[in-house]
């Protein structure tokens, strides 16, 4: 798989890395030359220089061969202005971007960006799983379905401590495909894991569930546990 | 007609200029310097002329300069990617009626039209303009015009 990148921040370039290491081909493009030199001291010669929001720089980088296009700047209009080119003059297959200012994330789907990541949202997340034993936190949102990757603290005094997941009372459409235990350990669960306080659950959820859902793990609706 | 223009570029100024002395109300908004530059200062004084120091592409700051009743929203601020994310935010979020980006990327420039956003190249403008005054028809002659490969000679 061809894999371009934008930014050579933190972010890009451990990702490049990651798909990398996962056999893909992979180029960066950058508008800063240290980024691009740091870049290739650390992973060789992949990464190029210009502005991924100009036609002609995504011809330079093969766009028309690439399988996946990932913006990761720090830049909402760069992003999304480079994701679109790739979607809709390129035709790229994959199209996925960071959202770096988290209100602009329905935008970015509303214009053609297949998988948007939420920085802010992602950061608040971890930040709510740390400090609040029962927050419930949006992961990211899955596709075009109006559906939503959460992760729940289930609270030591909630009610549903101790009960089996299928004797909860989870609103249709729900699946849970991971737990995380209290020392970390994450694990598939079964039908009849019962659940412990302290654990973290992941799951998927319609959008319009998500206060059911949180009220059978937690016993609060979403809006009193989100931060 | 309520019109926004997102930036000062001299080509939104000259707009906000020939707009308002068309009786339309007019807001510009730049992030800063906007009231100091020498090509705004003729605009301040008028009465359909309002000037906004903000970030043009923040909800908070769409919404206080009236988007919610705007007719016209051209977004000419620095770089294209920035008047594309302005423009989509006006047209998708906000449901401007119309929507003029000023774009200068040819690629970028066929991106934009399918959401309904009228694409402007400033670039392009300035070349038809010089050609139109005949400054670069040196050795034009030569040239076969674009349509006429034809025609025999």
């Amino acid at each position: 798989m061809y894999v371009i990148i934008l930014g050579c921040g933190a972010i890009g370039t451990r990702f490049a890395y990651s798909q990398i290491v996962a056999g893909h081909e992979v180029l960066l493009i950058d508008l800063n030359e240290a980024r691009i030199a740091k870049v290739e001291t650390s992973l060789g010669d992949i990464a190029i220089l210009g502005d991924a929001a100009v036609g002609d720089t995504l011809i330079n980088a093969g766009i028309e061969r690439a399988d996946a296009f990932v913006a990761t700047s720090g830049n909402d209009a760069n992003n999304l202005a480079a994701c679109q080119l790739a979607k809709f003059i390129f035709n790229v297959g994959q199209v996925i971007s960071i959202v770096n200012e988290s209100s602009n994330s329905n935008l970015f789907h509303a214009a053609g960006v297949d998988t948007i990541v939420s920085r802010t949202d992602i950061i608040l997340a971890n930040l709510a799983g740390t400090l609040l034993d029962h927050a419930m936190a949006e992961l990211m949102r899955i596709n075009d379905r109006n559906e939503k990757l959460i992760a729940m603290k289930v609270p030591r005094n909630a009610h549903s401590v101790g009960k089996r997941i299928r004797d909860l009372p989870l609103p249709y459409g729900i699946i849970i495909p991971l737990v995380i235990s209290r020392v970390g350990t994450p694990f598939v669960p079964a039908e009849d894991t019962v659940l412990m306080g302290g654990e973290e659950v992941i799951a998927t959820c319609p959008a319009e569930s998500l206060n059911e859902l949180s009220y059978a793990i937690t016993g609060q609706s979403f809006s009193s546990v989100v931060v | 007609m309520n019109v926004i223009i997102a930036g000062q570029d001299h080509l939104g100024i000259a707009m906000a200029n020939k707009l308002s002395q068309d009786g339309h109300r007019v807001v510009i908004v730049e992030e800063e310097g906007l009231h100091l530059r020498s090509y705004t200062k003729h605009l301040v004084d008028r009465e359909n002329v309002t000037l906004f120091e903000a970030n043009p592409a923040l909800d908070e700051t769409m919404i206080a300069t009236g988007i919610y009743k705007c007719d016209m929203f051209i977004s000419a601020l620095r770089s294209d990617a920035a008047n594309g994310l302005a423009a989509l935010k006006a047209k998708i979020s906000y449901q401007v009626d119309k929507v003029v980006a000023f774009i200068t990327d040819e690629s970028l420039a066929r991106v934009y039209p399918r959401f309904k956003i009228i694409v402007v190249n400033p670039h392009e403008l300035a070349l038809e303009s010089l050609s139109e005054s005949h400054l670069l028809s040196v050795g034009a002659s030569d040239r076969p015009a674009l349509n006429d490969s034809t025609v025999v000679s």
